[in-house]
């Protein structure tokens, strides 16, 4: 079965340092109110998840099924 | 859709760089906003707030109110625990920087920047006459704008800038406020080894009575998810057993080369954005004064009749280049051999420092002995500074 790799943020733990966009090679995160994954643009190099000063970021195998309903929500 | 707000100058980020900026672009008689997306300037504070007094009188005169330590000495510790006094090698302070952020940002509003606290920007693009920079909570429009985000510079990407970091280029960095009694007065403490720091190191700077600013960066092509932060509590629960620990927060530190061109069009970077840091020492406050102060008064002075002449704001990078700009790509390139330094080689230079203890002690010194053992890295530190 295929799944697809995406960018969780745990929101609890995230200080908000920004660090993470600075290394995100494709512009895929931001910060306004808090952090967010642009998933049509991340390609899951996990440069992010890797730096995070407090382990707020993590990378998920969705199946497809969940992605979708994931993405329904995000909309 | 709203109308933007209109200004002449609009500064992008409030932190040292951006606040100094907008305090130069509006004694310079501009119409200037100031645009932060936190609430508080200064908080929280992301930093180990020493800076050299040089870095200060080139820039900011200094508050009496700011200081919280002045610092006589650096310290450094090998990673078997051999530590290495170099006297005199520091004249500098540690600073309150919300307090100095605060005072600074009140300066720049009495000299008739407009500030906007809690406001991201989001998107910036090219419109007839300057650049419309778009946020949640609104937009602004000017003829020029000052970029100074700090680490994530991502308008400067959308603008052409390559600022996003390579993991090699960057530090993940944790730091605390930390009250124990083994703390050294008038000193910056530093640890260096894999065990602390992997690719980095720990820093123990004193910021007045018996507290002290602990934090550590590690580099970022050896970092895990989370490690600065385990690593920095296990830190101070071995070296300050039982330590009152607070304001625990987090940040990223770049360690690249700066990002030329500083100007493109009417768009000027400044501070971490540009990635300005001295990457031994860690230090980019002074930079950020100084970038913030040059490209706020150049962007002043580049109005003629009204008009920002875009020519003009050129003369930042070359202020920058000449003052800072060298000494920040040998930083660079230092640090591109000192990350190669196993943790036996750091134990030997301080071993044979210490066994020599009239020898001369400043990092100069330091640097020659620890070359000396390794003469082929001697070679290739000449050619990488060349």
């Amino acid at each position: 079965m295929f799944g697809t790799v995406m960018i969780e943020v745990n929101l609890e733990k995230c200080d908000e340092c920004a660090t993470c966009i600075g290394v995100c090679p494709v512009d895929a995160i931001m910060l306004d109110k808090s952090i967010a994954v642009d998933r049509a643009r991340c390609v899951a190099c996990g440069n992010c998840v890797a730096v995070c000063p407090v382990g707020a970021l993590s990378l998920q195998i969705a199946s497809d099924k969940t992605t979708s309903d994931a993405q329904r929500k995000h909309r | 859709m709203s109308i933007p707000r209109k200004f002449e100058i609009a500064v992008i980020g409030g932190g040292p760089a951006g606040i100094v900026a907008a305090l130069h672009a509006a004694q310079g008689g501009r119409k200037v906003c100031l645009i932060d997306r936190k609430k508080i300037p200064g908080y929280p504070v992301r930093c180990g707030e020493a800076i050299g007094l040089k870095g200060f009188t080139q820039s900011v005169s200094l508050k009496p109110g700011w200081i919280k330590s002045a610092i006589k000495y650096m310290k450094l510790v090998s990673p078997c625990g051999i530590s290495v006094t170099v006297p005199n090698s520091y004249e500098g302070y540690v600073v309150d920087r919300e307090k100095m952020e605060t005072d600074m940002t009140a300066d720049a509003v009495a000299a008739g920047a407009e500030f906007f606290p809690g406001t991201s920007i989001l998107s910036i693009a090219q419109i007839n006459g300057g650049y419309e920079c778009k946020g949640s909570a609104g937009s602004f429009s000017a003829q020029c704008v000052i970029l100074a985000e700090g680490i994530e510079s991502r308008l400067g990407r959308s603008l052409g800038w390559s600022t996003n970091l390579s993991l090699g280029d960057v530090h993940s960095c944790a730091f605390a406020r930390v009250a124990h009694n083994d703390i050294e007065p008038e000193a910056c403490v530093f640890y260096l080894g894999s065990s602390h720091a992997p690719g980095g190191y720990v820093w123990v700077f004193h910021r007045g009575g018996n507290t002290a600013n602990v934090g550590l960066g590690v580099l970022g092509s050896r970092c895990k998810g989370g490690m600065p932060r385990e690593l920095l509590l296990k830190f101070i629960n071995e070296r300050f057993p039982g330590a009152a620990v607070s304001d625990l927060h987090c940040a990223g530190v770049p360690m690249g080369k700066w990002k030329k061109p500083l100007v493109r069009n009417g768009v000027m970077l400044v501070g971490d954005a540009a990635r300005m840091m001295n990457c031994v020492s860690g230090a980019g406050i002074g930079y950020a004064l100084f970038s913030g102060k040059a490209a706020g008064t150049v962007a002043a002075q580049s109005f003629i009749g009204g008009a920002c002449k875009y020519e003009r704001l050129k003369t930042y990078q070359k202020q920058w280049a000449s003052f800072y700009g060298k000494q920040q790509l040998r930083s660079f390139s230092l640090k591109e051999v000192m990350v190669t330094f196993k943790d036996d080689f750091l134990d030997d230079v301080a071993r044979s420092i210490t066994k020599d203890p009239d020898g001369k002690m400043d990092i100069l010194s330091i640097f020659i002995k620890a070359f000396s053992k390794r003469p082929l890295l001697l070679l290739k530190v000449i050619r990488l500074l060349r």
